[in-house]
Parts: structure tokens; C-alpha cells; sequence
């Protein structure tokens, strides 16, 4: 009898590590943000995207299969719920050169659709990714009205995780005061493009 | 503590009980949420595939993490509280582990769902849950995973809980402090569950003490009763014997001696042979009395006709003599002791004959049927009887009237009243003096003894 609790004490503890090793790394994984670059700090002239005299322009790049922008789009929703002022917005869809046609068009792509007012843009190959100077999905781009970078980050709070963020606080803050509380945060969500050790590796 | 001096309070039967109510509880809960946990690891990783299969990079995927969480932090989440529910049901530590287990449960559902609000639910939904087990330190074990489970993410991961990359030390307060608003009620409702649980037990205790008590009673009125029965038969058995010698002598008494005694002495001898013939009259109906408890005859179906056929033509000497006229009406069939019918019906048209001052007695049978039983009427035009005696004459030896003017012994409606009782039914009587009785008695539809 008493082995047998021993052995069973010691499965349980066993157990329990393995629970909050497995609980620890899913939450250190989900709070790892994506690759963040430097993007221009004023509205590059090379773009294809049309921006309005006098209009702050927010632009978010997605990967079109990335789960976790999903979430993102849903904040930009919540956002753009919030601000009633004039704004030119994008919802940009960043589509790899080696995909089928409509390989975009998916979940996401009727979410972002389904946004009043937003320009669902199709990206091929990424250029405009690379002008704009992104590499990971969810990441939002907002410029005011004299073409000047505010604000560059996420606004979600961990990977593909709904919610009250200081991204999406900082954006509603920016575009009803013109005060920045954060000018940049943390981009959730997958690689808009393949890196190039993992090009490297497939080609 | 508390719970400890209740106990002693209970009593120990009542606490056995009590135990044995708590055990199935926790045992049932267990199974319920073995079954409840299943069925969420497979909406854990329905959810996965649904939400979050792949990740991306560019045009490479590959299997979200998600994915591969939900099938094994869900399986370790699922399988150790379910193997602990089949192999140690109603434990201390199977109730405790699963509520551990169900709050990190949620945690990764929430997880899994892109933390949206409506899976947040999930918690206050579990708190509910565990409250089935009417043990409120479940509940706190629940609680404080909650609660340490706030308290670590708002230190190393706020915004991943707060929505903020710094927050308040004391901000996980705010979200434990709404489990627990919950768990008062939650609380409050398992003691109130505990104490009523408490009551029904110490009631049970003391109801089967009581059958208990009763049976015992019963048992010893039974073999009291038995044993009297048993007296009763062999003494009069008994009693038959010198009874008959005392008469028989008397008569050879006077029969050889008659000459030589004196008017007086042949006049006490008489009336020594009557004193015994009537003794002997009341030892046979004690016997019979007795008989009836006794006779464990087979029950049959009987049909009433039959029964009064027989009984009509053993009295046919008493009808012709008093000229009595008996009519009836169709009779049912019952399943009794034949025997018993007879005497039954015996006893009560000889007393509906007997005891009439009529020069022609009219008796009628009838018979109705009311809900399950039908109910037997033999009604005469005869003296009647005063509403004040219609307990008194089913009594052993009693009688309203003096040997000389009805002759008997008093016993005749005792053992009617005992031969329907053994039947399962009742007797009874309506009766005006001058205008005649009716003695009625019922029989359910099937009769058994």
C-alpha cells in the first residue's frame, strides 16, 4: 500500500511539472513577438497605396493563412468602432510568389472584407511589405495627416489573443488626440515571408 | 473542527449515513466530471484545428503549437483526473486534482480560443460545477489555482492578462476577488447542502431505529401471541379429556345409581352432565379460534355460491324447523380458504335465523362491488341490535342476551370477524333494534391467505 501511494505521489508530482512546463512554454510562445523592422518614418513615395490629403492612413500587413491575425483584425475592428473621425485604412494581404490563385482568399480575407471602410489590398510577392519595411503579420502602420510615421506595431497582447492591448489603446489614443502613448509595441503573428535561412533550406 | 462535533452530535449511525451519502456523491461527481473533462480535451483540440492549424512563413507551414497543446497538455490535463475518477472514486485527493485539473483546463481553453471573453465563462462555469461535490475546499483549491495563475502571468506575462506590459502587483486581486463573490455563494450553498444532507441522515438514523424497535416489538408480540394460541389449544385440548369423564361419570351415576339417590342429588347430577356439555360447547370454539391463525390451508378460488349451497344445506333442518326464508343475489368468485368461507357464512345465517323474533326470519344475501373489493351483505328482519354493541359482539364470549333466551356460547361473530381479517378485509354491522341487521363484510377482488 504504501508503495504504491509512493509511486503514485510520485506520478502526480511527475504530472504536475509536466503540466506547468507544458502551461509555461505555450504562454512563453504565445508572448513571443515576430520579427520587427525599422519602417520609414514618413509615407513612402514608392507605394501603390493611395493616401488622402488632410487623412491620417492606417495600414495593416497580414499573412493571409496567419490564425493568430485574426485576432489582429478583430482589434482594428474594435478600433476603428471607436474613432469616427476621418481615416484611410488598408488591410494589406502579403501573398508568397509560390502560392496557387485565391490561395489568399480565406477566413481572414472575409473578415477584412467585412470591415466598413477598409481597402482590402492584395500584395503580391510582398513589395509592398518591403517598402513599408514589415515582416510580421498583424503589424499596423498608422501616418497622419502630414505623412509622418505615429505609431508602428501589434495590437494584439500575445499571439493571436483578443483583448484589451496597449497597441490598440496607443492607435485609438493617437487618432483621437494626436498623442502617442506608446509609438511602437510588440507584432504577434506569423512571418510574412519566408526568412532567409528557411528560403535557403526549401530552394 | 466543526464538522467533527456535529459528528459526534449525529450520532453514530447517523454519521455512517451521512459518510455513506458524501461517498456517493464525491464518487458520482468524479464520474461526471471524467466524462465532462473528456469532452473538453476533444473541444480543446477540435478547437486547435479549427482556429489555429498551421503556422505560417510565407508560403511554409507547419503544426501550430496550439495543436500539439491541446492533445498533450489537454490528454495530461484529462487523463490523470480520469484514470484517479476510475481507480480512486471519492478521494480526497481525485476531487482536488481534478479541480486543479478543470482550472488549468480553462486556461487552456482560453488559450485556445484566443482568449475571447465568452470562454472566460468557463471558469465561473467549473466553480459551479465543483460545487456538486458539496465540499467547499474544492472550491478553494479551484481559487487559488485562479488565483496563482493570475498572479505569476501578471509577473512575468502582464500583458498576456492585463492587456498592459506593466501592471499593479496587487491588479490579479481584482480578477480572484470576482472568483471568489462567486464562491460565497457557491460556499454557502455546499454547507447548506452538507447540513441538509446532516438532517436527512441523523432522520434515517433514527427511522430505521425506530423499525427496528418496531420489529422487535412485532416479533415478541408474535411469538407472545403464538405462544398463547399455542396454550389456548392445548389446554382446551386438554381440558376435553376430564371433561368428558366428569359427564360420563355423572350420567353412569345417576343411570345405575339413580334409585338410591335423592331428587336433590339427581337434580345436582343433571346439572354437572349441563356444566360440562356447555364447557365442552365453549372448548370447541376456543379450539376453532385458535384453529383459524393456525390453519395455513391452501388458498384457493372459491366460488361464494358454492359456499352458500353448502352452508344452506347443512342448515336445512334449521330453516324447515323456523321456516326461514333465504334469497340472494348472484355471488362472486373468491380466493380463499373454503373451510373458513363456510364457517364464515355458517355463523352469520345462524345467528340471522336465531336471533329472530319473527315467526318467519327473512334473510337476503347480496353482494357489491366496490374498488378493488366487493362487499357481502347478509341482511335479516331480527331483533336488531343498539348502535352502542356493534364493537362489543365481535368480542370473544360476548353476548347481549341470556342463555336462556338465545342459546350459544358468545363466540360465533369473534371468529367471523377473525376469519375476514385473515382474509385481508373487514366486518362490520348496521343494525336498529326491532327493524333487523346487516352484517357485512369485504373481500378483495383476489383474495389471498
Amino acid at each position: 500500500m504504501k508503495r504504491k501511494t509512493a509511486w503514485m505521489l510520485g506520478f502526480g508530482i511527475v504530472w504536475l511539472l509536466f503540466v506547468l512546463a507544458g502551461t509555461i512554454y505555450l504562454q512563453n510562445y504565445s508572448t513571443q513577438p515576430g520579427r520587427s523592422l525599422a519602417s520609414p518614418t514618413r509615407w513612402p513615395t514608392q507605394t501603390s497605396l493611395k493616401r488622402l490629403d488632410n487623412t491620417p492612413t492606417l495600414v495593416m500587413f497580414v499573412h493571409p493563412k496567419c490564425a493568430c491575425s485574426s485576432a489582429s483584425v478583430g482589434e482594428l475592428n474594435a478600433i476603428l468602432a471607436h474613432f469616427t473621425g476621418n481615416l484611410k485604412s488598408y488591410v494589406v494581404f502579403v501573398k508568397p510568389l509560390d502560392t496557387p490563385n485565391d490561395w489568399e482568399r480565406d477566413s481572414l480575407w472575409k473578415e477584412a472584407k467585412a470591415l466598413p471602410g477598409v481597402e482590402v489590398i492584395l500584395d503580391q510577392g510582398g513589395r509592398e511589405a518591403e517598402r513599408f519595411r514589415v515582416a510580421t503579420s498583424g503589424v499596423v502602420l498608422l501616418y497622419d495627416a502630414d505623412q509622418q510615421l505615429k505609431f508602428s506595431g501589434g495590437i494584439t497582447e500575445s499571439r493571436g489573443h483578443s483583448g484589451d492591448n496597449e497597441g490598440k489603446s496607443a492607435v485609438i489614443s493617437i487618432l483621437n488626440t494626436g498623442k502617442a502613448t506608446l509609438a511602437s509595441t510588440s507584432i504577434f503573428g506569423c512571418s510574412l515571408l519566408e526568412s532567409e535561412s528557411h528560403a535557403h533550406n526549401v530552394h | 473542527m466543526f464538522i467533527n462535533e456535529k459528528n459526534l452530535v449525529m450520532g453514530k449511525r447517523a454519521l455512517a449515513i451521512y459518510q455513506e451519502y458524501q461517498r456517493k456523491i464525491f464518487e458520482d461527481t468524479d464520474k461526471l466530471f471524467a466524462y465532462l473533462m473528456l469532452g473538453e480535451w476533444c473541444f480543446g483540440i477540435f478547437c486547435a484545428f479549427v482556429i489555429s492549424p498551421l503556422r505560417w512563413e510565407g508560403s511554409v507551414s507547419s503544426t501550430h503549437i496550439h495543436v500539439w497543446a491541446a492533445i498533450f497538455l489537454g490528454g495530461a490535463l484529462t487523463l490523470f483526473p480520469v484514470v484517479l475518477a476510475i481507480f480512486y472514486p471519492g478521494k480526497t485527493v481525485t476531487r482536488h486534482i481534478i479541480a486543479f485539473s478543470q482550472m488549468m483546463m480553462s486556461a487552456l481553453l482560453i488559450h485556445l480560443t484566443g482568449g475571447r471573453i465568452e470562454t472566460h465563462f468557463h471558469i465561473f462555469g467549473s466553480l459551479a460545477f465543483l460545487a456538486f461535490y458539496r465540499d467547499w475546499r474544492v472550491l478553494m483549491t479551484a481559487t487559488l489555482v485562479v488565483g496563482l495563475d493570475h498572479y505569476f502571468r501578471g509577473l512575468y506575462w502582464p500583458q498576456s492578462v492585463y492587456g498592459m506590459l506593466v501592471a499593479s502587483n496587487w491588479r490579479w486581486l481584482e480578477h480572484v476577488g470576482w472568483v471568489f463573490f462567486e464562491d460565497i455563494f457557491l460556499v454557502l450553498s455546499c454547507l447548506r447542502g452538507s447540513k441538509e444532507l446532516r438532517a436527512i441522515s441523523t432522520r434515517q438514523a433514527e427511522l430505521e431505529s425506530m423499525n427496528s424497535k418496531l420489529d422487535l416489538r412485532t416479533k415478541e408480540l408474535t411469538d407472545s401471541n403464538q405462544e398463547l394460541e399455542q396454550f389456548a389449544h392445548i389446554a382446551a385440548h386438554d381440558l376435553q379429556s376430564p371433561l368428558r369423564s366428569v359427564a360420563t361419570n355423572c350420567q353412569l351415576l345417576e343411570e345405575l345409581h339413580g334409585e338410591e339417590l335423592s331428587d336433590d342429588a339427581k337434580h345436582f347430577a343433571r346439572n354437572a352432565v349441563e356444566g360440562a356439555k356447555t364447557m365442552n360447547t365453549t372448548i370447541n370454539d376456543i379450539l376453532e379460534y385458535s384453529r383459524i391463525s393456525k390453519d395455513t390451508g391452501a388458498s384457493q378460488q372459491i366460488s361464494l355460491e358454492s359456499v352458500v349451497d353448502l352452508v344452506l344445506s347443512n342448515l336445512a333442518g334449521r330453516i324447515a324447523e323456523t321456516g326461514a326464508i333465504i334469497t340472494r343475489e348472484p355471488l362472486p368468485m373468491a380466493d380463499g380458504n373454503l373451510s373458513q368461507m363456510a364457517r364464515l357464512f355458517q355463523n352469520l345465517l345462524e345467528n340471522a335465523i336465531k336471533f329472530s323474533d319473527k315467526s318467519q326470519p327473512k334473510i337476503h344475501i347480496s353482494a357489491k362491488k366496490v374498488g378493488g373489493e366487493w362487499i357481502i351483505s347478509v341482511q335479516d328482519n331480527g331483533i336488531g341490535i343498539e348502535s352502542k354493541y356493534f364493537d362489543k359482539i365481535f368480542e370473544m364470549f360476548r353476548r347481549l342476551h341470556t342463555k336462556s333466551e338465545y342459546p350459544g356460547t358468545g363466540a360465533g361473530l369473534s371468529i367471523c370477524k377473525k376469519i375476514v381479517e385473515k382474509h385481508g378485509g373487514k366486518i362490520w354491522l348496521d343494525s336498529e333494534p326491532g327493524e333487523g341487521s346487516t352484517f357485512s363484510f369485504s373481500v378483495r377482488d383476489e383474495v389471498r391467505v
